[in-house]
């Protein structure tokens, strides 16, 4: 139950630095082309995307309290930037329905 | 870089003290650079650790803890000194500073800590 | 300060030479760094006598200990014990026998009885060491490892000065573009992501070890004391030998209660001795140090110290730990990774591959720049080729060779030479590494795909080679709770899947043409400055 609760806590973080750096990269004008497949302008959403990646700290803190938290959340970071650059490279239109929950 | 012309009042005053432009431009090569970075950077980096140690003993710090911060730190600042020795504009006050201050802090640490 | 465009170039200096100087020493530290995360994990599948899940230990620590104590090790000045851990599963126990060498052996907490592994340096003494000696004699390892690491500083800071567009090209990786187009944002791209991770590890691995590379300016106000230096510093003890006969040691268990009882109320949660260590065991000034090395729920390492005085009884030392030395026992900490953290430890494991595939995607950025400028292939290519393929590909050869070695040799193989097998095994390191390095030279660029074809045969025969030596499978590992065996395996095979990607990759490599205007103008440059994204508007 513990380790159910403790890999959910780590699924909360990194969702939360996916779409904090899937907004960051639709501010960018080819990104968002890209995912929308039109010639709209991008959404100024990178305010709310260094929010999330910031708000991913916190469930880091819950797990693991703030010592591991400091190690656990940029590197959770770089797996969902990661994560993010290679759907944005082979399959940009996966992000459509978040982008699609942006405009609205 | 190699065809830098801003170069400074002060510079030029510490070049033609002494033989005029051939030290500016051997100053200013970047092998001389080079060389500044990593062994001036070195040594100005062990002066750091030296002098600042011995300041914060007198300054009432643990000897222990007074070790602790030159240390956690010294690597910064020898990146901070490489950096400086690539880019700078006066390569003559930089390496002077470098140089010198490695000298001083060298010289007066073991000084200062025999007191 | 303001960013100027001479300033900017002056970094593209520094940025391309200092990473063409260091980069094949810095791709072996992050390579050995990667796998030594998982050191342990490797010991275990190079020995399979040390496979077992871990269990609570039901033989005292009196019982393991003082045997020892008062037979083998009844003259050695020095005697140490560490406690079974959650990757380690036994208790090590060392000492120095009577022909002054230093001697360790493996307990099973269970039994009692010592455990005869293969013998073999492993994850632990060979990968591990490797990471930060480079096992280059009279430390000149040490010294090419902190030359690197300052150099990395150096390259991480130039590099994010001369990048101009981080934001825009964060995310931003192109594989269908020219392929130095593609190798550059491959190299932007790891960098980027985990830029915190790749300037802390050069800066607290120069920490760890600022005794040598500070040697001078941390003794003046010692006035050269080393062993006063690390007193203070890290609370030690500083006794010296007195030349009478050495005290009876009744129990350790008793102390380890003291300290245990000590911290915990000091740290108002409880705390666990998991190092025993004695100085001047056989001197009259014997002292005992137990130690809280490496807390599993912490970063910070090495907490908790009291050293005792094992004639009186007494403490002798004691100091709690100031804000500088618990700094630095959580930027160590940090470093060494012994805390208990699966998530953790595959995250640090992810972000040092990263650092390779950065490292490596840089050497060839500049090598594709360089060829641009000239029609022929310049020399200066060949031969950084030559050693970026021996210290990328080659290294990594080469540590698969010395696993397949490893599965190959009988256990009780005897060595040869005058080698035992330990050695053995690393001389084929060795072999294969410098064969590669030839191979590199002769093939020129063809050698790339060659050792990639060759890195994915030696992955898998390494896993069908535990599989035919000890029956470990990947599935009947994990049905054994051996989690450890079974990751290392699946490892290995996602690893040789990526070679055999890398190595197609690299046959289908199109012919490189001058439709890239972009390219065409960061090599036309002064300076190919690599990170110098100069990448138009689209």
């Amino acid at each position: 139950m513990d380790m159910i609760i403790a890999t959910l806590w780590l699924a909360l973080a990194f969702v939360l630095s996916l779409a904090g750096c899937a907004m960051l990269a639709m501010t960018q004008k080819p990104h968002w082309r890209a995912i929308t497949d039109s010639k709209s302008n991008p959404p100024k959403t990178a305010i709310p995307g260094w929010l999330c990646i910031a708000a991913a700290l916190v469930p880091c803190i819950i797990r693991d309290g703030i010592s591991f938290a400091m190690l656990l959340w940029p590197l959770i970071f770089a797996l969902a930037a990661f994560s993010i650059a290679m759907t944005l490279t082979y399959k940009p239109s996966l992000m459509r329905p978040f982008s699609a929950l942006l405009r609205s | 870089m190699t065809s830098v012309k801003s170069s400074s009042a002060m510079d030029d005053a510490i070049a033609a003290g002494l033989t005029g432009s051939r030290i500016r431009a051997v100053a200013d090569s970047r092998t001389w650079r080079s060389v500044l970075a990593i062994f001036g950077g070195y040594a100005f980096t062990n002066g750091y650790v030296a002098l600042l140690s011995v300041l914060l003993v007198y300054a009432g710090m643990d000897r222990g803890e007074a070790m602790w911060w030159p240390v956690l730190t010294a690597f910064l600042v020898f990146t901070a000194v490489v950096i400086w020795a690539a880019a700078t504009t006066r390569p003559l006050l930089t390496s002077a500073i470098i140089i010198g201050g490695a000298a001083a802090m060298i010289a007066i640490a073991p000084w200062l800590a025999a007191l | 300060m303001k960013i100027t465009e001479d300033f900017r170039k002056s970094m593209g200096w520094l940025h391309t030479w200092a990473g063409i100087a260091v980069s094949c020493f810095l791709f072996m530290v992050f390579w050995m760094g990667s796998l030594a995360v998982f050191d342990s994990e490797i010991d275990q599948w190079m020995k399979p006598e040390l496979r077992a899940a871990p269990t609570e230990a039901s033989a005292s620590i009196d019982d393991i200990a003082l045997p020892i104590l008062q037979g083998e090790a009844n003259e050695s000045p020095r005697f140490f014990m560490t406690m079974p851990r959650h990757r380690r599963p036994f208790y090590s126990v060392g000492w120095v026998n009577g022909d002054g060498e230093f001697e360790r052996v493996q307990i099973n907490p269970q039994t009692g009885e010592k455990v005869t592994p293969t013998e073999s340096f492993a994850g632990t003494s060979f990968f591990y060491p490797f990471h930060y000696s480079l096992h280059l004699p009279d430390g000149i390892g040490y010294w090419i490892v902190g030359f690197s690491s300052v150099a990395m500083l150096v390259l991480i800071v130039s590099g994010i000065f001369i990048h101009r567009k981080i934001i825009k090209d964060f995310f931003t990786f192109r594989p269908k573009k020219q392929l130095r187009r593609s190798t550059l944002d491959l190299h932007n791209l790891t960098s980027m992501i985990a830029l915190p991770f790749h300037f802390i590890f050069p800066l607290t691995g120069l920490i760890i070890f600022f005794s040598i590379y500070l040697p001078w300016a941390s003794a003046v106000p010692f006035q050269g004391d080393d062993q006063e230096k690390f007193a203070a510093m890290f609370g030690n003890a500083a006794v010296e030998a007195s030349g009478d006969p050495a005290p009876e040691i009744a129990s350790l268990q008793s102390y380890v209660d003291r300290a245990e009882a000590i911290w915990s109320v000091r740290n108002g949660e409880p705390a666990k001795v998991d190092l025993i260590s004695i100085a001047l065991a056989n001197d009259a000034n014997a002292n005992i140090t137990l130690r809280e090395t490496f807390p599993s729920r912490a970063v910070s390492m090495s907490r908790n110290m009291t050293v005792f005085d094992a004639a009186s009884g007494d403490i002798i030392s004691d100091a709690p730990a100031g804000p500088g030395r618990k700094t630095h026992a959580w930027l160590s900490g940090l470093h060494f990774i012994q805390f208990n953290s699966w998530s953790l430890r595959w995250l640090y494991f992810i972000a040092g591959l990263s650092g390779c595939v950065m490292i490596a995607s840089g050497l060839m950025f500049w090598m594709r720049a360089r060829i641009r400028k000239g029609v022929i292939e310049p020399r200066s290519v060949r031969v950084v080729r030559g050693l970026s393929i021996g210290s990328i590909s080659g290294i990594i050869l080469s540590s698969g060779a010395y696993l397949v070695t490893n599965r190959i040799m009988p256990a009780q193989y005897e060595g040869y030479l005058g080698l035992d097998r330990a050695y053995s095994e690393v001389v084929i390191f060795y072999l294969v590494w410098i064969a590669s390095f030839i191979h590199a030279a002769i093939r020129g660029k063809a050698a790339w795909r060659e050792q990639a074809w060759a890195i994915a045969a030696t992955a898998l025969a390494a896993v069908a080679l535990n599989w035919i030596t000890t029956g470990d499978h990947p599935v009947t590992a994990a049905a054994q709770g051996l989690w450890q065996i079974a990751s290392m395996d699946l490892v290995l095979i996602a690893g040789a899947f990526a070679a055999i990607y890398a190595a197609r990759k690299l046959g289908a490599q199109q012919p490189e043409t001058g439709t890239d205007k972009a390219a065409a103008g960061a090599a036309g440059a002064a300076e190919p400055a690599m990170a110098d994204a100069a990448v138009p508007a689209e």
